[in-house]
């Protein structure tokens, strides 16, 4: 994978939720409506979309033997968006941090995974195919249960 | 011969023991300088929940300073200083919101706070006020009726909001405050139910004198049991209420406050990236504008500052001397940060909406000027504050219709003053209002009429006061506002037919 393409689908991402957030801030602000719990929502948004994208990514990288550092760029490139909704959520920084570091080290955990995947005999055969498809499974199950991690994000 | 001399250790040790007793007196002094404190609500504590009353604070120290006093209801913290003389009480009466916890608490400079709970008695039922010497009668079912003493009695307008009716003889009436009486004025004005028991003719006509709503929900009454009738018919009747805080919601040009500038500040970053992307930039050219873009979002909109707007709308009945108003100012999607907003002289009677506002919001309430004079609070990015009002202005316009039911309508100005161009309001419909001097008249073409166009139409338009005139006013230059907007509704004197 291109870091230019890591970037792109991470900054894709970022662009549909920040105009989600915005779209859904203006209505908020026309009606009087608290719009913190908007951005709360878009915080998580992010993160669960990115962790989704890692969780298939970062398994594929490393079965593959590619070089894991574009998924920086995944994480990166929405971060100023979740600054400004930081600052429109009730949100604590910690917590959002906490939520950041969680990504990276979990980005970096599975492209190891991948990699030790990738050493596998049987996988060996179709590296990139067999961890995507694992990384999809995991990703399927991250979303069931994306209410537990989402809980100290936007409680 | 005995030596006297004492060792250094153990004066070192006598000294600190010294320090320490000292330390403890003085601490045992600022104890006893605590300032005291003790509440008590409006009509013996008794309200409807989540309504306005007054808190009566009654503080007292030993020793002559600055309290200062914050209290909590539940909604809001309302803070607030007073200046004490030792040994000498003062009375702060405060509007807060009725609730069970209400807690104040005082403290002196370099002193240990005094902490006071109050539960008001919260009424679930309609609410009536008995501030007379006979005992109130059994009203109606579903009704509370509550002897009260004239000292109990609100000193500010926004106290009567907790009850629904009051009733009042000429012995309360003979001994309440001035600021008391004007406060029973007013909420006459506000078309509050009141009921006057066996009062003298010239009481019962000044009080009628000064009810809104064209007096109807007042009334003189010369027994309790023909106040306890009214009462229950006063209840039921649907009176005009003032214009709603929430309605002039659509009034206020609030404006879009930082959300353009966060919008541009957004699509400016992701256009950038999109272009570093196709331009093929390095790795660390990418992480690095995300990272610059990163720290500009944290704390570009911390540099940012919205004014908030202002909206005030007045409405006069026919021939009434006064016009009452209603007015909201208002952030909305404002810039992140710690507001203080200063709430001008000229807005009178400011108090918090009924709805929005925060717990963390604190309103800063002036002990001498009886009022409320500053609202502090924390707003995220897109937060938005709201601050009401209520008050009233002499008015000179006067205007009547000719023609009882007949096409076309004939308006006349009736008073004494000229008017500015305006729209007339008949049946629903919309008319173009010339300027008239005194005297002159303006024919309504029965269908020239149009539909409401802009929210202050279409506001007036639900309020249902047909006929009625409305005019833009020019608003004085108040600071605190950003955009300010102001109309004037005059009803129109019922028809009179061939004159």
């Amino acid at each position: 994978m291109e870091p230019r393409t890591a970037a792109a689908l991470g900054g894709l991402y970022s662009a549909a939720v920040s105009f989600w957030w915005l779209a859904s801030t203006s209505v908020a602000i026309g009606k009087g409506v608290d719009a913190s719990p908007i951005a709360a929502s878009g915080i998580a948004a992010l993160w669960i979309g990115r962790a989704l994208i890692l969780c298939v990514l970062a398994l594929r990288l490393g079965a593959s033997r590619l070089n894991p550092r574009p998924l920086s760029l995944v994480i990166t490139v929405s971060w100023p968006v979740l600054a400004l909704m930081a600052q429109a959520a009730d949100v604590r920084i910690s917590d959002l941090a906490s939520g950041e570091v969680v990504l990276v080290v979990g980005a970096a955990v599975l492209s190891l995974l991948g990699a030790a995947l990738g050493r596998v005999p049987v996988v060996r055969m179709a590296p990139g195919g067999c961890a995507t498809l694992i990384g999809i499974i995991g990703a399927v199950a991250l979303w069931q249960f994306r209410s537990e991690f989402l809980t100290w994000l936007a409680p | 011969m005995p030596s006297i001399a004492v060792r250094p250790g153990r004066r070192l040790r006598r000294g600190a023991q010294a320090l320490l007793l000292g330390c403890a007196l003085l601490a045992l002094d600022e104890t006893a300088a605590a300032a005291a404190l003790d509440t008590e609500g409006a009509f013996g504590g008794w309200a409807r929940p989540g309504r306005q009353s007054e808190l009566v604070v009654t503080l007292s120290a030993a020793r002559t300073g600055d309290t200062s006093l914050e209290i909590r209801d539940g909604v809001r913290a309302i803070t607030t200083r007073a200046h004490l003389e030792a040994g000498v009480s003062r009375v702060l009466r405060v509007p807060v919101t009725a609730s069970t916890a209400v807690s104040a608490r005082a403290q002196l400079p370099g002193s240990e706070f005094s902490e006071r709970n109050y539960s008001f008695r919260l009424a679930e039922s309609p609410l009536i006020a008995w501030a007379a010497g006979h005992a109130p009668p059994e009203v109606r079912e579903g009704a509370v009726a509550v002897p009260v003493a004239a000292g109990t009695l609100p000193y500010s307008a926004a106290g009567y909001s907790g009850i629904d009716a009051l009733v009042v003889d000429e012995d309360t009436l003979a001994h309440l405050e001035p600021d008391q009486a004007h406060a029973l004025l007013a909420f006459l004005g506000d078309c509050g139910r009141t009921v006057a028991l066996a009062v003298s003719a010239a009481t019962a006509d000044a009080l009628r004198a000064a009810s809104g709503c064209g007096g109807r929900g007042y009334s003189a009454e010369a027994s309790a049991e023909s106040a306890q009738a009214v009462l229950d018919r006063l209840l039921t009747l649907p009176l005009p209420e003032p214009v709603a805080f929430d309605s002039l919601r659509a009034i206020v040009d609030a404006g879009a406050g930082a959300w353009p500038v966060i919008a541009a500040g957004i699509t400016v970053y992701l256009a950038a990236l999109a272009a570093l992307l196709i331009a093929r930039a390095r790795l660390t050219l990418v992480l690095g504008w995300a990272m610059l873009g990163t720290v500009c979002a944290a704390f570009l909109p911390g540099l940012g500052r919205s004014a908030p707007a202002l909206a005030v709308w007045a409405e006069a009945e026919a021939s009434a001397s006064v016009a009452r108003y209603a007015a909201r100012l208002e952030w909305a999607g404002s810039y992140p940060g710690t507001r203080t907003l200063a709430l001008d002289p000229l807005l009178r009677g400011p108090q918090p909406c009924a709805e929005g506002g925060q717990r963390a919001d604190q309103w800063i309430w002036d002990a001498d000027q009886r009022r409320y004079t500053g609202l502090r609070t924390s707003l995220p990015l897109f937060g938005d504050a709201r601050v009401c009002f209520r008050g009233d202005f002499p008015v000179a316009v006067r205007a009547a219709q000719i023609g009882a039911g007949r096409a076309p309508i004939t308006l006349t100005n009736s008073g004494a003053t000229a008017w500015g161009a305006g729209s007339a309001f008949v049946s629903g419909r919309r008319y173009r209002l010339t300027a008239l001097e005194p005297g002159q008249s303006q024919v309504l073409e029965t269908g020239s009429g149009t539909a409401p166009r802009s929210a202050a139409e279409e506001l007036l338009a639900a309020r249902d006061l047909s006929p009625v005139l409305l005019w833009p006013l020019p608003l004085p230059e108040i600071a605190s506002a950003g955009r300010a907007r102001a109309w004037l509704a005059v009803q129109v004197a019922p028809a009179v037919d061939g004159r």
